[in-house]
């Protein structure tokens, strides 16, 4: 058998020199860390409920340190290794838990979002119309709504003596409106708003009565 | 001699001061047409389009506040009522001119809610619309009424009437007050036939046709043969005579008078 070894090297050769360029400049440089994720043991707790954190590496040359921090809440010593445990502080919300990677050759870092329950009722408030208003029956109006939880709202709701009415979902801003409302019926209308807390269904509510003043439907 | 020249020189004396005195004679008299500072308070006209032909009965709790309010007011206000048609009931004493007053006040209040009790304080400077209670409404009512009992007018009318057995034709002097000519005018006026036992009910049978004043000069004064009113047999009472700018939807005096 007649082997070309010359052929043989030159081949040999440029294969390993493709496959060895990364691995050559991690071999010269090192390898930075490289977060896969940052998982929670719980997504949503209550307040004082404590949660464990832990970062999963991908890659990486060791050692490796970990910095642990939170918006809000406890980290509960130590906060050096890869996990750790979080404190949930007493006022319900969004919080953050953060974690950064360091070794040699460089950092990587990761977040991962906690939900705090709040058992507190949302506040609410009828901001318009006034109490004691005058309407005219069958007349449209808009009713201006003030609304927040720490958790968010999830619903508003919105009765008319009693009687649901409309329903709004809940969004970012504290302020609502329910526009073209008809008041129907002649004499002293209650209006109530109820509002329901996204997470913990808590409700809170704001009402106020108005006047409003019968008509016979004229002519077209 | 002394005592005829001292005669003659007191003759003198008296008519120069007559003389100096009438020359300096100052119109301050607020309700003399010719002083630029006079004026009137304005007499505020209310009017009610109603329907009492249906089965609810918030036209008539209006027309007990409207009375009600009649008698708190009574020297500075002069209510009416327009009788309207609706939807579904009929009232016979409807007439057509008041649909088209209706439609005017909308307008000018950009509004095509219609829907009765509506009432309207000095055109459509005001609006009051719908009843649930006499003591709501007259709530209401006062409180619009406020703005409108402190204008001041600066017209001021008086009237007289030709009246035979089928017609009416008033006779309207119209002075305008104050230093400024006026805008360009509509004299209108009303029959009322009143209902007594009831609320209010000063009710409109028939509607003048607007007479147009161009303009008035500051203290001018002009008298108007206006057209005749059909009586028709109806036992009219009273005339409302009123001025209003020439899209009619804002009154700036107005003025009643007993047939």
């Amino acid at each position: 058998m007649n082997i070309n070894y010359k052929k043989l090297l030159i081949t040999t050769i440029a294969l390993g020199t493709a496959l060895s360029c990364s691995s050559l400049d991690k071999l010269i440089n090192g390898v930075e860390p490289e977060i896969k994720n940052l998982s929670l043991s719980k997504y949503e707790i209550d307040p004082g409920d404590t949660l464990h954190a832990a970062v999963i590496i991908k890659d990486g040359d060791e050692p490796m340190q970990f910095e642990w921090e939170c918006t809000g809440g406890q980290l509960i010593p130590p906060t050096d290794g890869a996990s750790v445990v979080w404190r949930a502080p007493v006022t319900g919300g969004q919080y953050k838990i953060k974690v950064k990677v360091i070794n040699d050759s460089g950092t990587d870092k990761i977040d991962s979002e906690v939900t705090v329950r709040s058992y507190i009722n949302p506040s609410v408030s009828l901001t318009s119309p006034e109490e004691g208003s005058y309407f005219t029956q069958y007349q449209q109006i808009h009713i201006s709504v003030s609304a927040r939880h720490d958790n968010g709202i999830r619903v508003l709701r919105l009765f008319l003596n009693d009687t649901l009415r409309f329903s709004l979902d809940g969004h970012s801003s504290v302020d609502y409106q329910f526009t073209n409302i008809e008041l129907n019926t002649a004499g002293s209308t209650k209006i109530k708003i109820e509002a329901e807390a996204r997470n913990t269904s808590t409700l809170g509510a704001d009402s106020i009565s108005v006047n409003v003043e019968g008509i016979v439907v004229g002519k077209k | 001699m002394a005592y005829r020249f001292i005669f003659k020189l007191s003759t003198w004396t008296l008519g120069l001061l007559l003389f100096i005195s009438c020359a300096k004679i100052t119109r301050d008299n607020i309700l003399d047409p010719k002083n630029p500072d006079s004026q009137r308070e304005q007499k505020v006209l209310i009017e009610a389009f109603v329907n009492t032909e249906n089965p609810f009965e918030y036209n008539e709790l209006m027309l007990t506040a409207l009375d009600s309010l009649e008698r708190r007011h009574p020297e500075k206000i002069e209510i009416v009522a327009y009788h309207r048609n609706t939807r579904d009931e009929v009232d016979p004493l409807h007439i057509n001119e008041s649909e088209l007053q209706y439609m005017r006040y909308l307008e000018a209040l950009g509004s095509n809610f219609k829907g009765l009790p509506d009432v309207f304080i000095n055109g459509a400077s005001q609006r009051v619309q719908g009843a649930s209670s006499s003591e709501s409404a007259l709530l209401r009512l006062e409180e619009a009424l406020v703005p409108e009992l402190q204008k001041i007018s600066k017209y001021t009318i008086e009237v007289e009437t030709t009246v035979t057995n089928e017609t009416i034709t008033p006779t309207v002097t119209l002075a305008r007050l104050g230093s400024n000519s006026s805008p360009s005018l509509v004299i209108k006026v009303l029959l009322i036939q009143t209902y007594s036992g009831q609320a209010t009910h000063n009710v409109v049978r028939d509607i003048s046709r607007s007479t147009v004043i161009n303009r008035l000069s500051a203290g001018e004064q002009q008298t108007l043969i206006l057209p005749n009113l059909n009586l028709n047999g109806i036992p009219a009472n009273r005339l409302i005579i009123y001025i209003t700018d020439v899209d009619e939807w804002e009154v700036f005096q107005c003025c009643t008078m007993e047939l």
